[in-house]
């Protein structure tokens, strides 16, 4: 039996198995350590044969299940946070006026010379206009404290990740843990906003009258914990 | 031989589908299996692009993430495996260029600290010794297979032929074909696990 199950094993690394098998295959590998342990060396032996391993002790599959499974949990969160807020827009309402926000934007970027999108009509920039959308977050810290202010969290350091968004890490008074805030300005592409925007509780909220997205996340606070942090920024 | 190449490609491709459908239907099980299957491949291709093992190793795993996200959109037109290194590679020109755009908006100290961080990484050294001595092994032991065994899986490993073109080649029964390889992957096997366990013991004392 065993024997079998370790031929069609090999059988399903060159994919010659049917897709009934390769369906048992997989309940295998998942709940038989032995199988799941043979599947990996069987995989690794064919990259050491092709000369394509770097590590033989590397397996990143568990962090990355356990990132698609907390990614999930986070995905649902955030749709419920989310719905709270705009449940009265229509989803193709808020496309129409992304689209319209977007256009105007771009319209009056020249004319607006940029400055609508500092956060704070205190200390005028000094920068070129193309950096003006940039330096002014960089040099606006107390932005960034004020933000860490709502979960008691201090400001240990923070740097651009993108044109218009910003990476700041807080710690949290008395414990080992750290926070970590993405805060995204309006202009940052929707799809560097995606890929940027990777793990953590995200939410729409303003800074004064200006609208960001912030991304909460950690390595060693748990997700309900995070919304708690969330909530503060919600509160009016 | 020319067909005997083109059933490979869809075969495998079939295979990977296979998988993804399993996916698709919400199966994370069949994931897991794909991410062990092609988790060496792709940070071997990342690590040739960025230079950097723990930087190919984090963006492997963002690539796997996405790629799961998107999973709705892979429409089997392509090897899974095309697909994610697509992703991935694109994925390693973002953070590159993000790294790249941040050196530039920080002072010379930050680009200086991007770079040495880079140099760390770019290699683990222990690690790279193992893999080479790891390939060095199974390919002296690949060497020394009986003939048939070692033609068959070196038909299957190094041209991609698919069973049906190894039978075809060698004028054998595909049942022939099945039992060499595996036969052959049983013994690669048995030299890999002793020389994982050797470095278990290395890593205790």
């Amino acid at each position: 039996m065993n024997e079998t199950l370790e031929q069609k094993l090999s059988l399903l690394l060159d994919g010659e198995v049917t897709p009934f098998e390769t369906k048992r295959l997989v309940d295998e590998i998942s709940c038989n350590p032995r199988i799941s342990s043979l599947w990996l060396r069987m995989n690794k032996q064919r990259a050491a044969l092709r000369g394509e391993l770097i590590d033989p002790s590397m397996d990143l599959s568990q962090s990355i299940m356990a990132n698609i499974s907390s990614n999930q949990t986070s995905a649902n969160l955030t749709k419920q946070i989310s719905w709270r807020h705009f449940d009265f827009l229509s989803k193709h309402y808020l496309k129409a006026c992304c689209y319209l926000l977007g256009f105007f934007l771009v319209l009056s970027m020249p004319l607006l010379n940029l400055n609508n999108f500092s956060l704070s009509s205190s200390s005028p920039s000094k920068i070129s206009p193309v950096n003006t959308i940039t330096m002014p977050l960089l040099g606006n810290e107390s932005l960034l404290v004020d933000l860490g202010s709502n979960f008691n969290g201090s400001l240990k350091n923070y740097k651009m990740v993108s044109g218009n968004a910003i990476e700041a890490n807080y710690q949290l008074p008395g414990v080992d843990e750290a926070v970590r805030i993405k805060v995204f300005f309006k202009g940052l592409p929707e799809k560097e906003k995606l890929n940027l925007i990777d793990n953590g509780i995200t939410f729409h909220t303003r800074a004064g009258n200006a609208p960001i997205i912030l991304n909460v996340s950690s390595d060693q606070i748990s997700n309900q914990k995070l919304i708690k942090i969330s909530n503060t920024f919600l509160k009016d | 031989m020319h067909n005997a190449a083109v059933k490979v490609k869809r075969t495998t491709m079939k295979d990977d589908i296979a998988l993804v459908n399993l996916v698709k239907k919400g199966d994370k099980k069949a994931y897991n299996a794909l991410v062990l299957k092609y988790q060496d491949r792709l940070v071997y291709s990342v690590y040739k692009f960025s230079k950097d093992f723990e930087l190919a190793q984090d963006i492997t795993q963002e690539a796997f993430i996405k790629a799961y996200k998107n999973i709705e959109k892979f429409r089997g037109d392509s090897q899974f495996y095309t697909w994610i290194y697509r992703i991935a590679i694109n994925t390693a020109k973002n953070v590159l260029s993000t790294k790249a755009r941040a050196s530039e908006v920080y002072d010379n100290d930050t680009a200086d600290h991007l770079l040495s961080e880079s140099a760390s990484t770019i290699e683990n050294p222990e690690n790279i010794l193992q893999a080479d001595q790891l390939r060095s092994e199974i390919n002296k032991a690949l060497q020394s297979l009986p003939e048939d065994i070692r033609v068959t899986l070196s038909l299957r490993e190094f041209d991609g032929l698919s069973y049906e073109g190894i039978a075809d080649v060698l004028n054998c029964p595909i049942g022939t074909v099945r039992s060499r390889i595996h036969k052959g992957r049983e013994i690669l096997d048995k030299i890999f696990s002793r020389y994982n366990q050797s470095n278990a013991e290395v890593r205790k004392q």
